[in-house]
């Protein structure tokens, strides 16, 4: 993600928070965790949280630092099916790949920080006006196949389909403020009614705090205050604690820096 | 540029954290390179001396390159692709704001790494 001077039309570069480029030579992306991309009918879900990347200030510039990113981003398809066949033999023609995609929009949150002390919070930021598609391609050696992947069929159904949705559970999770000096307010949703576990631990795996204890939620999206206190009423030590959401089969973990 | 906000030296501590906790993440990037994805063989040179970067922008052209671009950066790729163009604003602790712009893109499925072997794989281009 890029930031940029203000009322500059995106001219004047400040912040330029990528990954690495690969020795392969593979720009700016990386291996991610599987579930952090999750799929609900048309729609895809990225959710990163912590993630390690480098500020490079401006664009391929040689000024860098290390820096993370949180961002949640929302893709959703619409409208009629787009169907790309490869309209070149030259593989490195930006229309030799074949797919099938809808267009659409997308949204999300970002926040991030460097380690120059810099930290950032986006509002929510979207598509409008810009471009977002999502679907299911193939390039190169797989170009002579017809594609594998379930979201392609998916896709292509009108109906909710069932084969790539995830299950209804627990879904966002995140503490705000993250680092926190007086509380952290720890946010959360649910597809579906469940019972809630959330704690917080402290790096030696002992619990320190229990701020629920299975208690039955609705679905939606939901958030619980934590004053940074332990079970006896102290405020906890400065450091890094989990934050743990518990439903029945699923868990999240989150780290949680407690400033003096 | 503009000024960076004050250094907080108490932020610190969450520069050292990655350190002192599990990451998973990170673990995915110590992943041996060569179950590494290739790039596309195309690209664009964005500004003379620059390098080939092996990118391509999809969308409606102008101001994109057309609504029929390939939106992956992996070569030899089958699989789940959804991207988008996202502006909006950020602000800083010092309260400085930003334009804040992203091309943000996620892949999963399989790919053929560089020495020929077949895996699966999800990623980001963030």
């Amino acid at each position: 993600m890029d930031l940029f001077e203000p009322g500059t039309g995106f001219s004047v570069q400040v912040h330029d928070y990528n990954p690495g480029i690969a020795p392969s030579g593979l720009f700016w992306t990386v291996p991610i965790p599987d579930d952090a991309l999750s799929f609900r009918g048309r729609t895809a879900r990225l959710e990163l949280e912590d993630f390690p990347v480098v500020d490079s200030r401006v664009f391929l510039g040689t000024t860098e630092e290390p820096a993370r990113v949180t961002l949640d981003v929302t893709f959703t398809g619409e409208g009629k099916v787009h169907e790309f066949r490869s309209g070149s033999s030259d593989p490195a023609d930006p229309t030799a790949f074949a797919g099938r995609f809808r267009f659409g929009r997308a949204r999300g949150r970002f926040s991030g920080g460097n380690a120059s002390g810099l930290r950032f919070r986006s509002s929510v930021a979207t598509s409008d006006g810009l471009f977002a598609e999502i679907g299911h391609e193939r390039n190169g050696v797989f170009l002579g196949s017809h594609g594998t992947h379930p979201m392609a069929s998916a896709l292509e159904r009108e109906e909710e389909p069932s084969a790539v949705a995830t299950a209804p559970g627990l879904g966002l999770a995140r503490a705000l403020p993250n680092p926190a000096i007086a509380a952290s307010s720890f946010e959360f949703t649910l597809g579906a009614p469940a019972p809630v576990s959330i704690a917080v631990f402290d790096p030696a795996g002992r619990r320190v705090a229990t701020i629920l204890d299975g208690r039955e939620l609705p679905a939606g999206a939901h958030a619980y205050r934590w004053d940074l206190r332990d079970a006896s009423g102290r405020r906890v030590a400065p450091g890094i604690y989990l934050v743990e959401w518990k439903t029945p089969g699923e868990s999240r973990l989150r780290r949680l820096a407690v400033l003096p | 540029m503009r000024p960076l906000a004050r250094l907080v030296p108490l932020l610190a501590l969450v520069t050292l954290a990655p350190g002192l906790a599990w990451s998973r993440d990170e673990e995915l990037l110590r992943r041996p390179r060569h179950a590494d994805p290739v790039p596309i063989p195309g690209g664009f040179v964005p500004f003379s001396g620059a390098p080939l970067i092996h990118v391509f922008a999809p969308g409606p052209s102008p101001p994109f390159m057309g609504e029929d671009i390939e939106p992956s950066v992996i070569g030899d790729f089958d699989g789940f692709t959804a991207m988008a163009y996202l502006a909006g604003t950020a602000t800083d602790a010092g309260g400085n704001t930003y334009d804040m712009q992203c091309d943000i893109r996620v892949y999963r499925g399989a790919y053929v790494a560089a020495d020929g072997t077949r895996h699966h794989g999800t990623f980001g281009f963030i």
